[in-house]
């Protein structure tokens, strides 16, 4: 028994590194490719602010997400039997993992996120039926996948509307670039920094080290101050560094193509805060039921594992994700920096919002979304909209197939344990 | 996951819709120089020069065919498909109209009257200046691209735009006058070299009414949206 117990608990870490393994070797190239085809950053750069950030937003904001993922799912009644859960978990991952694998190979647009999601729905079909899944919040998931793309096509499209009308359309465009760009940088800045206090394990230490408690409007607050603050240091930086050539066009992508360096090491952060949640989400729970021998209505993740997940991320983009990025970036060189920009800066307030709230949202769909804003606000000469249906191919499938795969899983398992 | 972005992104018919204006171009430029032709009754040059149209506007052709076939619906651009298939449509008809302008001048060896040669040379000259601002257009949509419709850029080329609508109601004026003087001249010509000489005006006539077509597709194209 004892024997088989380790065996599974292997199972499971394993199957967790795999999951975030595939996260850093394909979905950290749709967050890293933009800023790197459009030369802001090297791939070797590319490849340090994904492992470093990524980290970091897996391991200081991830766990708010993992809660939902892990649990949320599934009817609190239908967790009675410790066994049950522990193979469930173990097999959610798996088939999450498989059909992630799948998909990448067979070239679909199929989300790590929805493919877990699906896998929990199926792990709750398989202890308690019908009954055993709690709808509301698969309902509210799934409606979170839609509005995502949405919410990113919205903030692009307002972001580069804001960068044509104050900057493209200005007498002397880079001159008014170089006195918005710190505005920029004070959003993307609060936002981080805001993230990182409000509602995180993080930001309970530092209640203890300073003795004053980190409510929501105080984390939105420092959030605010260390904004002003970055906003400031980079209004000096593009004072003295940035000298603007002959004013044209060209100058003002050199000025985003700075940017973008910001952009890039903020999409890692929020993508990692909240992919890491699919990789071990599930292991967490398992891990719970290791120890404890049972499970409440909330997993805490042990921030071991947030860290085991983060460098599964790492892992993946230094052994497969930079070859990924690269010929992803040197494809989609029409992303200029004001484009690539702009949809960074949507992506990135996308997901990290959705993480706080706990919605398990696609990076990459998100992405998408985003790419299409600016092409709604004119800024791309030609998208091809096939791309969608594809993506509604592989929602569709996503969560039958995952969900269906995990009970075979299971089935598998039975055997065994 | 990773190829959603490599075919998000589709073939832009931009840069190739400026390709097919290069050639249609290169169509106008012989205009002046087989109105000189005409006029110094060098017919034979003239029939040489209108191979070098033919293949030219047949260049055109091909290049238009490929810019459609790049164009499906399911393809997202800056600016009305609808639009820019009809801007392509009228910028190929530009060398369509020069094509017709060399058939005309080979069937027969047209006389062109002392008192009308240098007037029918200046309206020649003034209708190619209106193709080579609307091709000059085209670059422009490039820089307006860039900008994502930057509000100076599109007030730039919307000036531009009304000073191709001047420019062809100058031809216009012109073409007026070069009939009216036709009917004056004495002696009479031979009413078939009339007809042909009518057929000449009508032709560089039609070469200014297209390039303010594509003048008023490209106010359509930056203003909409």
């Amino acid at each position: 028994m004892e024997f088989s117990r380790l065996a599974l608990l292997a199972t499971a870490i394993a199957a967790g590194l795999y999951m975030a393994w595939n996260i850093g070797a394909n979905d950290v190239a749709n967050s890293m490719a933009t800023a790197v085809g459009a030369k802001a950053i090297s791939l070797r750069q590319a490849v340090l602010i994904a492992a470093v950030l990524e980290f970091s937003g897996a391991f200081f904001v991830g766990s708010h997400v993992t809660k939902t993922i892990a649990v949320g799912l599934v009817q609190s009644e239908a967790l009675s039997d410790p066994r049950t859960l522990m193979l469930g978990s173990v097999s959610a991952v798996l088939a999450a993992g498989l059909w992630v694998f799948l998909a990448t190979w067979k070239e679909m647009p199929v989300s790590t996120t929805h493919s877990i999601v699906g896998a929990m729905v199926g792990f709750g079909f398989l202890l308690g039926g019908v009954r055993g899944v709690v709808w509301g919040t698969v309902g509210k998931v799934v409606l979170s996948w839609i509005v995502s793309p949405m919410m990113g096509a919205m903030l692009s499209y307002f972001i580069f509307k804001i960068i044509v009308r104050s900057i493209f359309s200005a007498d002397d465009p880079v001159g008014r670039g170089q006195r918005l760009a710190p505005f920029f940088v004070m959003a993307a800045a609060w936002i981080i920094v805001a993230s990182l206090l409000a509602k995180t394990p993080f930001g309970k230490k530092v209640s203890g080290w300073t003795g004053v408690e980190v409510t929501l409007g105080r984390a939105i607050f420092v959030g605010f101050v260390a904004g002003v603050l970055s906003a400031l240091f980079s209004a000096l930086y593009f004072y003295l560094r940035v000298r603007a050539g002959r004013g044209g066009y060209a100058d003002v992508e050199m000025l985003f193509r700075r940017l973008q360096v910001l952009t890039s090491c903020y999409v890692a952060f929020a993508h990692g805060a909240n992919d890491v949640a699919n990789a071990v989400g599930p292991v967490a729970t398992f891990y719970t039921i290791f120890r404890e021998g049972s499970v409440g209505r909330f997993v805490e993740v042990p921030p071991a594992l947030l860290a085991l997940g983060g460098f599964g991320i790492s892992l993946g983009i230094a052994t497969w994700g930079y070859k990924v990025i690269n010929t992803l970036g040197s494809k989609i060189t029409v992303l200029t920096n004001t484009r690539g920009f702009s949809v960074d800066m949507a992506v990135a307030t996308t997901v990290l919002l959705a993480s706080k709230f706990g919605m398990p949202i696609s990076t990459t769909h998100t992405a998408v979304g985003a790419v299409i804003g600016v092409g709604l606000a004119r800024g791309i000469d030609a998208l091809n909209l096939d791309v969608l249906w594809s993506i509604g191919l592989s929602w569709l499938l996503t969560v039958p197939v995952a969900a269906l795969s995990c009970v075979l899983i299971y089935a598998v398992l039975t055997v065994f344990f | 996951m990773r190829t959603v972005f490599t075919r998000l992104f589709g073939q832009s018919p931009f840069g190739r819709i400026g390709e097919h204006m290069d050639r249609v171009q290169q169509c106008v430029d012989f205009v002046p120089r087989m109105i000189d032709l005409l006029i110094q009754g060098e017919f034979d040059e003239l029939e040489q020069m209108a191979k070098q149209v033919f293949k030219l506007e047949h260049d055109a052709d091909i290049v238009k065919g490929e810019i459609r076939d790049h164009l499906p619906k399911s393809i997202f651009l800056p600016v009305d498909r609808a639009d820019l298939l009809t801007y392509l449509k009228e910028q190929d008809a530009i060398a369509d109209a020069v094509e017709d302008l060399a058939v005309v001048l080979t069937i027969r060896a047209i006389r062109v009257p002392e008192p009308l040669q240098e007037d029918l040379r200046a309206f020649a000259a003034r209708s190619v200046d209106a193709c080579r601002l609307a091709g000059r257009l085209v670059r422009d949509i490039g820089t307006i691209l860039i900008s994502g419709f930057g509000q100076s850029d599109v007030e730039q080329v919307l000036e531009k735009v009304a000073n191709l609508g001047i420019i062809e109601w100058e031809t216009d004026k012109m073409q007026q006058k070069l009939v009216k003087k036709l009917f004056q001249v004495e002696p009479k010509p031979d009413p078939l070299n009339t007809i042909f000489l009518m057929k000449v005006f009508e032709q560089i006539d039609t070469l200014a009414d297209h390039a303010e077509n594509l003048g008023d597709l490209i106010r359509m194209m930056v203003s909409k949206g």
